[in-house]
């Protein structure tokens, strides 16, 4: 586990090892999350872990798979970037459709008239940080919104604030605070979902547009 | 795990909560431990297909057991058609009645088949009550489908019917609808019919205006291929759309509907058209309409002086592949026409005024899509609507956005200051998207700039962006390529740091 740019303190973290970084009064609790993520491997008699088992099974994952209409866009996008073709997209008018997936909340949802989901910080951002249009939304409502879909108590996100999180979310919060530049977090590879000094080390370069 | 609310239990709950799933983990690990063992033994078999059962209706999204269920009917089908052709090798001496007997037997081996596929579809079915947006099930009722030479696609017509009272927006059932009313060959003006019920029943149905943004370009094309679909349906289509927005001005669907009606169309398998060229002595610049890295695949060629060049060997100019340089040399003749051609575009040059040798070519990005009298009335009509609207209503975004781009419709040019206002109104009433606004100023400006570019006195060798308005940033750059000279703005040019566009003198000067 290998995600962040801190030294865990060894007193545990304390206070619950939240980050100096400090969006709209909340912060990111880093070694809850981790505790949780690491906790997640642990729990194979697990009810919740055996209905997510097909993950591992099936051989795909969540980050890189087609959930809804906008993991379909994801995938689209994403393919072009590794096949170095985003000239086939019209970038102006995709990337007006997914900022307008920002609610006042600062969340993003999936499709219009929809609810805000965490699972989008991953999908919505991802495509518009590939496309070069990071700047269409505003980062600092996401990562308020983000943060507030965190489980103070257990570590983990959920979809929406207050809800029961789970390991999918915990995924695609930190995925999308690190496309944010959130302070502490590694960088993120928006097309592959993988740190990008992994990426880096396997010398895998997808395409990505630059800011207009 | 979607929208389930994290509630607090008493310790004595969560151990009895704990203590019922601890049983149901055990069924699990003993299902699927059974699962592995056969299928290593190859056994597939009845026992199998009810064994998955009883995961899939829990969790239909465990792909790997859906695969494990095709090999079984795969399976069966096969054992069938084993027997069918077993029976269907009589001797030639034999009569008539084994003829009949076959022919019994490969109606109960259909019957047979049959209903194997209907087991498949029912279980399918069982499935999407419990999760009706499990990627899985949907698609095993299709691989299922697909097998069966006698599958009734009327009835998954209906079936969709069915799901979409249920939940008008699960996008699986849109998507499957589009896929079963192919195969049933229902008539797109059927379906049309269809979308228009469901969007009466409730205008806030963005899926229901997605399905009828596929079904009218067919169904009405549009000749230059400039609108969406025929300008007669747009005009209707324009009023639609625009009660349906009146009912709820705050609900994103219709607006949606209706900027893409504004719109040009789908331009994406167009092949890309030459924004800009120039030509001297020792050598030519392109610049494409939208990128285009496989400049190779497009054949270029100059025609003029009595003989036709094909231009070869283009390098970037930028890299995005819309600009493009070649360093031939021509033997330029003054007093000759001269035409290029790009794929199947031809375009007239024109010579440049003074004492340089040269010729040029130039198509401002922002062309006026065709509009009959009857549309254009239409659009200011639907301008004044909007209007009116923002009296009582100064900051409701949609009708700001849609209001500035319906005045671009109708005359981008002199409508332009008041357009660009609205979009700074925009920044402030919708700060989330204050970038997107930003930058949507910079391309209404660049248009602007660059129709009105070639009345300029020194076009095409000087292009002078005024102070007065701060550019975002600087799209169409490559519009530029032709000009020797460019004049922008200190903080634009500041911004754009190295991306700052190179002149026609830069080019020369780098060969």
């Amino acid at each position: 586990m290998d995600f962040t740019t801190f030294v865990k303190p060894s007193n545990g973290g304390g206070d619950g090892g939240g980050s100096d970084a400090d969006v709209g009064g909340q912060k990111l609790q880093f070694w809850k999350h981790v505790e949780y993520i690491e906790n997640h491997g642990k729990q194979e008699d697990d009810y919740e872990y055996c209905m997510t088992e097909f993950l591992r099974m099936s051989g795909i994952y969540w980050g890189t798979t087609a959930l809804d209409i906008m993991g379909l866009i994801y995938c689209c996008v994403g393919f072009f970037s590794l096949t170095h073709r985003l000239h086939l997209l019209d970038v102006d008018k995709l990337g007006w459709w997914l900022c307008e997936r920002q609610l006042p909340s600062g969340g993003l949802n999936g499709r219009p008239e929809k609810l805000p989901d965490v699972c989008y910080s991953w999908w919505v951002l991802a495509s518009l940080t590939i496309m070069g249009r990071l700047h269409w939304i505003s980062s600092e409502k996401l990562q308020q919104f983000i943060l507030s879909c965190q489980d103070t108590e257990t570590g983990g996100f959920s979809d929406r604030t207050g809800n029961m999180p789970d390991i999918f979310h915990t995924l695609f919060g930190i995925g999308g605070l690190s496309l944010l530049g959130h302070s502490g977090l590694k960088a993120i590879n928006p097309t592959l979902c993988m740190p990008q000094y992994i990426i880096d080390r396997l010398g895998i370069k997808p395409q990505r547009l630059p800011r207009p | 795990m979607h929208g389930r609310v994290k509630v607090r239990t008493t310790e004595e709950e969560r151990e009895r909560k704990k203590k019922e799933q601890a049983l149901k983990v055990r069924a699990y690990r003993a299902a699927m431990g059974r699962i592995q063992k056969k299928r290593e033994a190859g056994e597939l078999d009845n026992e199998m297909l009810s064994l998955t059962v009883q995961i899939l209706l829990r969790n239909p999204d465990v792909s790997t057991l859906w695969n494990i269920r095709r090999e079984c009917v795969l399976e069966k089908l096969s054992r069938l058609k084993e027997e069918e052709t077993a029976c269907e090798t009589p001797s030639e001496e034999e009569n008539q009645t084994v003829e009949d007997k076959t022919g019994e037997k490969k109606a109960a081996a259909e019957d047979k088949s049959h209903s194997i596929f209907t087991c498949e579809l029912d279980l399918t079915e069982q499935c999407l009550m419990v999760n009706p947006k499990s990627y899985n099930a949907w698609h095993h009722r299709c691989w299922t489908l697909e097998q069966n030479p006698r599958a009734d696609w009327q009835r998954e017509v209906q079936l969709c019917n069915k799901y979409l009272k249920f939940d008008e927006r699960n996008f699986h059932t849109w998507d499957y609808r589009r896929y079963v009313t192919g195969k049933a060959m229902v008539p797109a003006a059927q379906e049309l019919d269809f979308c228009t019920e469901k969007i009466k029943v409730n205008f806030s149905n963005y899926s229901s205006w997605h399905h009828r943004s596929l079904l009218l370009p067919e169904l009405y094309p549009n000749q230059q291929r400039d609108r969406p679909m025929s300008e007669e349906k747009l005009q209707k289509e324009l009023e639609m759309v625009l009660t349906a927005a009146f009912t709820d001005p705050n609900d994103s669907s219709a607006w949606f509907y209706q900027r893409w009606l504004l719109g040009s169309g789908a331009q994406l398998d167009r092949a890309p058209r030459i924004a800009a060229f120039r030509l001297e002595s020792h050598g030519a610049v392109l610049a494409l309409d939208k990128p285009y890295p496989d400049i190779k695949q497009l054949k270029t060629e100059l025609v003029g002086g009595g003989q036709t060049i094909l231009l070869e060997s283009w390098q970037p100019v930028d890299k995005r592949g819309t600009s493009w340089k070649c360093q031939q040399n021509f033997d330029y003749q003054r007093n000759s026409a001269y035409s290029l051609s790009l794929s199947d575009q031809k375009v007239d040059l024109l010579p440049l005024s003074g004492p340089e040798n040269g010729a040029y070519y130039f198509a401002p990005p922002h062309g006026t899509a065709s509009c009959s009298k009857d549309l254009l009335a239409e659009l200011q009509t639907q301008l004044q609507s909007c209007l009116d609207l923002l009296e009582f209503e100064p900051d409701s975004k949609w009708t700001l956005l849609t209001s500035a781009l319906l005045m671009r419709a109708i005359d981008f040019s002199a409508n332009h200051e008041t357009s660009l206002a609205h979009l700074a109104k925009l920044e402030k009433v919708d700060s989330l998207r204050e970038g997107y606004y930003k930058d949507l100023a910079a391309r209404w400006t660049l248009e602007w700039e660059l129709a009105k570019w070639p009345l300029s006195a020194d076009f095409p060798k000087r292009f002078d962006k005024a102070d007065d308005v701060l550019l975002e940033s600087l799209p169409y750059d490559q519009y530029l390529v032709i000009a020797d000279e460019i004049t922008l703005p200190k903080k634009l040019r500041d911004k754009l740091g190295e991306s700052v566009p190179k002149t026609f003198v830069d080019l020369k000067l780098q060969s």
